[in-house]
């Protein structure tokens, strides 16, 4: 019984998967791809199918850095309190090779949701290393009596793991004076490869002014979100670099094709804090 | 490339764009950079920042060396409470923007006020706006008037699309002087529009809201608006006593 029931079953599994494929692709408006006629040319919104999480094919792979963003909203009459005390307390984690860890920039939001601190950390040798410094911070009775410290001034925090994109090249450290600004972008889930391709051609627009300092997207936390990290001169160099990319051929290409796998889209202006190796 | 009938048939159309938005749809010739702030005030506090922010905030606004002037300043009545709206123009574009804010960092009155005000504070938001071109300027009007901020999250690209039909839906929403500005934002959340009327009274809103379907055309406007919309909010404002908005 078992013997004859199982190939059917199998097949009906497979006669299943396809259907649903067929369907996805139906509703999503996808045509088939072995069949790109005019069809499948009429749709803007293409996502071909993937055999990879697209953590594995987005990231860089040699280097197997992952990093962590923290957003702590500080009470409005801490706030410099607070800065304070984080610029001693990070500067001395970066320093200490003990802990697999680096501060890739420290800010303070000006534009955007305010009294906000916005941390970046590296660390080098993924999530082993994440979880080693955590251990070794737990037996940390300075940076315990920080954060009970740090506590008293906060309103909230949330954080996010996150990978960098292969095509952006790595945060390294920079002197200022310059603001920077984070473009945070919620995705259509399902769409980051389809970001990832736009955009590997379209960062070469956006590196004539040294403009580009990192691209991520999020592993844990909110998820399908991308933080793009840019570095200016003051506003009006914004304003004038962001304007001369509209004048290179492709670059409105890219943004037709990557705005609707846009949910919701967000831009913060970010003051350097004291120790930030960004700056 | 033509667009053919197949193509008609999707609602979600981006018309591809040679410019960035900010400029196709901004006031070029006087350079205007508005800032929104959003206070939201400890509840027990909020007479005692309104009081706070009377002097400092005109005191600003009427010193010449610095380009920016308060447009408006406001109590939320009806929607997020306990929130101050402060609205500013910076004459001048960004350069502007950075004066103010270098001069402001060595003002001994102001820092007094920040770290007075930082007591009295829940969380503060702020965006930076450019204004529509098919609207006009804001400028000071005596009151009393209830002000509408309607806020709206927009899709993602679809900016220059509303400001076409917002071009033409605007000539049917100045009958009772309602019109007072409209925004698009260029930091903080993106793709968001303010638009801020004046009214009478909330009956007056609704009489002069209700007229506009009597235009022919503006129901074809609300018809191709609204799917560009992913979310909205409307806000009643009552001026505060030292806002030009009155």
């Amino acid at each position: 019984m078992m013997a004859t029931a199982r190939p059917l079953q199998l097949l009906n599994t497979q006669q299943h998967f396809l259907n649903n494929v067929l369907a996805a692709w139906l509703a999503r408006g996808f045509a088939n791809k072995s069949d790109e006629g005019w069809l499948s040319s009429m749709f803007a919104h293409k996502v071909d199918a993937r055999k990879d999480a697209h953590s594995n094919l987005l990231s860089k792979k040699e280097t197997s850095n992952l990093y962590k963003i923290q957003f702590h909203n500080v009470k409005p009459e801490y706030m410099e309190e607070y800065n304070k005390l984080s610029d001693e307390v990070q500067k001395e984690l970066h320093h200490d090779t003990d802990y697999p860890c680096e501060v890739v920039g420290s800010w303070n939001t000006w534009y955007g949701e305010q009294d906000q601190a916005v941390h970046l950390w590296r660390y080098s040798g993924g999530y082993p290393a994440l979880t080693e410094c955590l251990r070794k911070l737990n037996l940390n009775t300075a940076y315990l009596a920080f954060r009970k410290e740090r506590s008293k001034m906060l309103l909230s925090r949330r954080n996010q793991l996150l990978l960098e994109f292969s095509f952006w090249n790595e945060p390294v450290p920079r002197s200022g004076s310059n603001i920077y600004e984070l473009r945070s972008y919620q995705l259509l889930p399902g769409t980051m490869i389809e970001w990832g391709n736009h955009w590997a051609r379209a960062i070469k627009y956006r590196q004539e002014n040294n403009e580009a300092v990192g691209g991520f997207f999020t592993q844990i936390g909110d998820l399908y979100v991308v933080h793009h990290l840019w570095a200016y001169k003051d506003l009006q160099s914004r304003e004038e670099t962001r304007k001369a990319a509209w004048e290179k051929e492709g670059w409105d290409v890219s943004v037709h094709y990557t705005m609707p796998l846009i949910q919701k889209m967000e831009s913060r202006i970010m003051i350097p804090m004291v120790h930030s190796p960004l700056q | 490339r033509e667009d053919s009938w197949f193509k008609s048939l999707f609602v979600r159309k981006v018309d591809p764009r040679k410019d960035a938005h900010s400029h196709l749809l901004a006031k070029k010739e006087d350079n205007n950079l508005y800032k929104i702030q959003f206070h939201n005030v400890k509840p027990e506090c909020l007479e005692a920042y309104n009081k706070l922010c009377e002097d400092v905030l005109t005191n600003i606004h009427t010193d010449k060396a610095y380009p920016c002037e308060l447009v408006g300043t406001w109590n939320t009545w009806y929607g997020e409470q306990d929130q101050a709206v402060h609205l500013w123009r910076y004459r001048g574009g960004y350069p502007a923007l950075t004066e103010v804010m270098s001069k402001l960092k060595n003002n001994k009155e102001f820092l007094e006020y920040r770290s007075e005000r930082g007591k009295m504070l829940l969380s503060r938001r702020n965006q930076l706006l450019l204004e529509f071109s098919f609207w006009n300027e804001p400028v000071p009007r005596d009151g009393p008037n209830i002000y509408e901020l309607r806020s709206y999250q927009l899709r993602p690209g679809t900016m220059i699309e509303w400001g076409n039909y917002w071009a033409r839906a605007i000539g049917y929403r100045q009958h009772n002087r309602e019109a007072v500005g409209g925004f698009f934002s260029q930091i903080g959340d993106l793709y968001m529009v303010h638009h801020l009327w004046a009214y009478k009274d909330l009956q007056s809103r609704e009489d002069t809201r209700n007229a506009a379907w009597q235009h022919e055309g503006w129901d074809e406007v609300v018809y191709y608006t609204v799917p560009l919309i992913q979310h909205m909010e409307s806000r009643i404002m009552i001026p505060l006593k030292n806002s030009p908005l009155k």
